[in-house]
């Protein structure tokens, strides 16, 4: 038995001596190999750099040495060559890439294996040919791959089709919400193709990232597009989460008019959760800090949800003299505690007191 | 009597033999599953595209402190200045013996508020919170000393934020960090928690809070800590992760819901508090059947400063082990308890036989040589499974160094990571052998351990670099 040991155990120390030799050789090999690419990196940019800079000038001669060789480390070059030292625009770019045959030897890189790194590069491109490998990328059963291509899609200029295409695949997806709305509006359309997609969208989850996509684009919609998010809001059928979506996206036009209905609607809601969302609307009307909507924010001081109250009191604390006021007139004079106390920690301890405070002197001072 | 301790050697010899089977294939499978994901982490990594975009989520920070008074202002410095939209500084002094208070209230310029405290988990009295009007996104905790976890539940009852980081105070959390850290939140709904990667800060050139360059310090015993480092977090945890059973998230840097910490009840009073929460995490929703993901980002990095003398190393190290051994105690019940999936039959077991129970079986090895050596029976069997032990224990260092290597590559000259390789032959002798009789001394005292501060000596961040 013993000898049956020992030849176990210098068969395994045998074993380990070799796998922690070659551990050793490849780590330092590695790093050598490291030094050695990013010398040869530099040597072919500096090669490269003056040949791109006469072929964007004109000079084709040697366009042969800038195409696409499907070798990894020349499309790393040439991506960062476009993008970070010559800063073209994202426009001029792609079609560069596309010229120099980059985004097509790239695409049919990809029929075989659509990879991380292929999907970064073609991120790069911006280019609208990349359109359907994304797409089939969107459709993987990896996720990492679905979230990078969706990713990478939300920078590419796409016709409408395309564009109801990808939120569709977006909503269908398992990517986040808020995600999905960064993604959306990466997209930069104008307010009239967001909201032609918001009327065809049937789910709530796409009502709702379309409705705050829209948050900082309609106050360039038009008034038919305001009238129908206003339904949105006052028609309780639809979920909470458009509902308040849809009272954010109305603040966000900053318009008298909206600021009414907001308020009308917060007379009459019998949801708290709407109550707190238009509270806290209150502050993007910087124009008005009218009485009257100083007035309607003292009454929200005292509603029966502490949310509400508490968003209330803090637009309170950014509107200036007239909010200060209102605070202090609550902390003092109020028989309700609970709004009394709440006036008096904003009145303490927000730092937006102290610049309404400061803003307050100014104005004097002037 | 000869004969009996020739018959315990020999027996001694066959069990250490099976043990040390068991125990590497372990390691060996870890080490795999840690390449595995490894390598497809640092994949994903490499080509992100989303790694700088504006959606994120805030964070809170929470700094615990207690006589911090030498490191916290970098600290706090270098906490505000971090690279992130949304977050804010909540540092909890834990009744501080030393100046930390006054130093923090003066230098900032701060003032005592009265804040509407959502006390959603118990903790001690909090006597103050202050506030300042020039750094809006600092808030100071001053409380009765209750130890490091109640200054962590104070914090995140002070805390805004859904997220919170919970920081050491004499940590430096790298720039981008927070941005790593949060991905997992962005990306998976299911996420609640996920650890970063600790390393050390001794030998690296740090000004202004940030770490510029890393190297290797001077002192033997910061060295050895360098590799154990790199083998606990790139060979262990990362192939933890991959199986959803990482069971530790470093008190240094970590990332929580604030929501499922306060469904679980938040930080424990025990001497291992970060382990513990993430194991009593694991037991509440799998028991619970909830679908949960503890994640690790191994690219977002935390400098912490390691002792440099024996005593502060071993303080530190008893300590540990003390926390280790009330963390699976307290949670026992898991262990091998096929109702808790990969935790109960994986994970548990590891920690218990391996991580807790090996330091013991190791001890009781070297005690074996010894009386084996003075009876005359050191058989040849003996000495080969010893330098089968040794050269395992080369094989882990070796495999933490060539992670690092082939994907962090933090060390950039070739002399510091030959010096690493050096070390990592070096630490098998004496200092293995010491961290070992720390820990069975450990063991067999856990439940006398204090369950308050450690006390190891801080210096200043400025004073490190050399």
């Amino acid at each position: 038995m013993e000898n049956n040991l020992i030849w176990i155990t210098l068969i395994v120390i045998y074993l380990l001596l070799i796998v922690n030799i070659s551990i050793f050789i490849a780590t330092i090999f590695s790093k050598l190999k490291k030094k050695f690419y990013r010398y040869r990196y530099k040597n072919k940019k500096e090669k490269l750099k003056p040949i791109l800079n006469d072929y964007l000038k004109g000079k084709t001669e040697n366009e042969t040495v800038l195409m696409y060789d499907e070798k990894a480390s020349k499309t790393a070059i040439m991506i960062s060559l476009i993008k970070e030292d010559f800063n073209l625009q994202e426009e001029k770019a792609s079609e560069i890439f596309e010229s120099l045959g980059y985004v097509k030897g790239l695409i049919k890189e990809s029929h075989g294996n659509l990879s991380l790194s292929l999907i970064q590069e073609l991120s790069e491109m911006k280019s609208a040919e990349g359109f359907p490998v994304l797409m089939k990328g969107m459709k993987s059963k990896n996720f990492e791959i679905i979230y990078q291509s969706a990713y990478a899609l939300s920078f590419l200029p796409m016709n409408f089709t395309q564009i109801k295409e990808y939120v569709d695949g977006l909503i269908k997806s398992n990517i986040l919400r808020d995600r999905v709305i960064e993604m959306v509006n990466n997209l930069s359309l104008n307010p009239e193709i967001y909201f032609l997609l918001l009327q065809a969208e049937e789910r709530t989850l796409g009502k709702v990232v379309l409705l705050r996509v829209l948050e900082d684009k309609l106050s360039k919609g038009t008034d038919v597009m305001k009238k129908k998010i206003t339904d949105y809001l006052v028609n309780v059928d639809y979920s909470l989460e458009i509902r308040i979506a849809a009272v954010v996206a109305l603040a966000s036009t900053q318009e008298k008019k909206y600021q009414d209905v907001l308020m009308k609607q917060y007379a009459i809601e019998s949801a708290w959760e709407v109550r707190a969302a238009i509270a806290k609307a209150m502050h993007q009307f910087t124009q008005e800090h009218s009485e009257m909507q100083v007035d309607i924010l003292k009454r929200m001081m005292y509603d029966e949800n502490y949310w509400v109250r508490f968003n209330a009191g803090e637009v309170l604390a950014r509107k200036g003299f007239l909010g200060i006021d209102a605070l202090i007139d609550i902390s003092i004079n109020s028989e309700n505690k609970e709004a009394a106390d709440l006036a008096f920690y904003i009145l303490d301890a927000h730092e937006s007191v102290n610049e309404s405070i400061n803003s307050i002197k100014e104005e004097k001072n002037e | 009597m000869n004969e009996i301790l020739k018959w315990i050697v020999i027996v001694y010899t066959i069990i250490i033999f099976v043990y040390f089977l068991v125990v590497n294939s372990f390691y060996i499978s870890l080490i795999f599953l840690s390449w595995n994901r490894l390598k497809t982490f640092v994949k994903i990594a490499k080509s992100d595209n989303t790694i700088f975009s504006g959606y994120t989520k805030p964070v809170s920070l929470l700094v615990p402190a207690y006589n911090e008074s030498e490191t916290i202002i970098d600290n706090i410095y270098s906490l505000l200045d971090l690279d992130y939209p949304e977050f804010e500084v909540v540092i909890v002094n834990d009744g501080s013996k030393d100046e930390t208070l006054k130093k923090i209230i003066d230098h900032f310029d701060l003032r005592s508020v009265n804040l509407e405290l959502n006390t959603s988990i118990p903790c001690e009295k909090i006597k103050n919170i202050y506030s300042s009007f020039d750094y809006p996104d600092l808030i100071l905790v001053d409380k009765e000393n209750g130890g490091k976890a109640d200054a962590l539940n104070a914090g995140i009852n002070v805390s805004r934020y859904p997220l919170f980081c919970a920081v050491d105070a004499d940590s430096i959390i790298e720039k981008d960090a927070l941005f790593r850290l949060v991905k997992p939140f962005l990306k998976y709904s299911d996420t609640v928690a996920v650890g970063g990667i600790v390393r050390i800060a001794n030998g690296c050139e740090i000004e202004g809070g940030i770490v510029n360059k890393a190297g290797i310090p001077k002192k033997f015993i910061e060295k050895f800590q360098i590799v154990e480092y790199l083998r606990a977090f790139l060979t262990s945890r990362v192939g933890w992760q991959k199986i959803n059973a990482l069971l530790i998230i470093s008190g240094a840097f970590g990332l929580f819901s604030k929501k499922a910490v306060v469904s679980v009840g938040g930080y424990r009073k025990t001497i291992g508090e970060d382990m513990e929460l993430t194991v009593r995490m694991h037991e509440y929703f799998r028991r619970k059947k909830i679908d949960y993901r503890i994640d690790f980002a191994s690219d977002a990095v935390c400098w912490t400063q390691a002792p440099d003398e024996l005593k502060g190393l071993k303080s530190q190290r008893v300590r540990w082990h003390r926390g280790l051994a009330d963390s699976l105690f307290k949670h026992k019940k898991m262990l091998l308890n096929p109702k808790y999936g990969a935790i109960g039959m994986l994970a548990m077991p590891y920690y218990f036989f391996v991580e807790l129970l090996g330091p013991i079986i190791e001890m009781m090895g070297y005690m074996v040589l010894v009386i084996a050596f003075f009876i005359g029976t050191t058989s040849i069997t003996m000495l080969y499974i010893f330098l089968m032990a040794y050269l395992f224990g080369i094989f882990f260092s070796f495999s933490g160094i060539f992670f690092e290597e082939i994907a962090y590559q933090r060390y950039n000259r070739i002399k510091d990571v030959l010096s690493l390789f050096g070390i990592a032959l070096l630490e098998q002798f004496v200092y293995r052998q010491l961290t070992v009789f720390w820990r069975v001394s450990a063991f067999f005292n856990y439940k006398k351990g204090s369950k308050n501060w450690g006390a190891i000596k801080r210096k200043a961040f400025k004073d490190r670099s050399s």
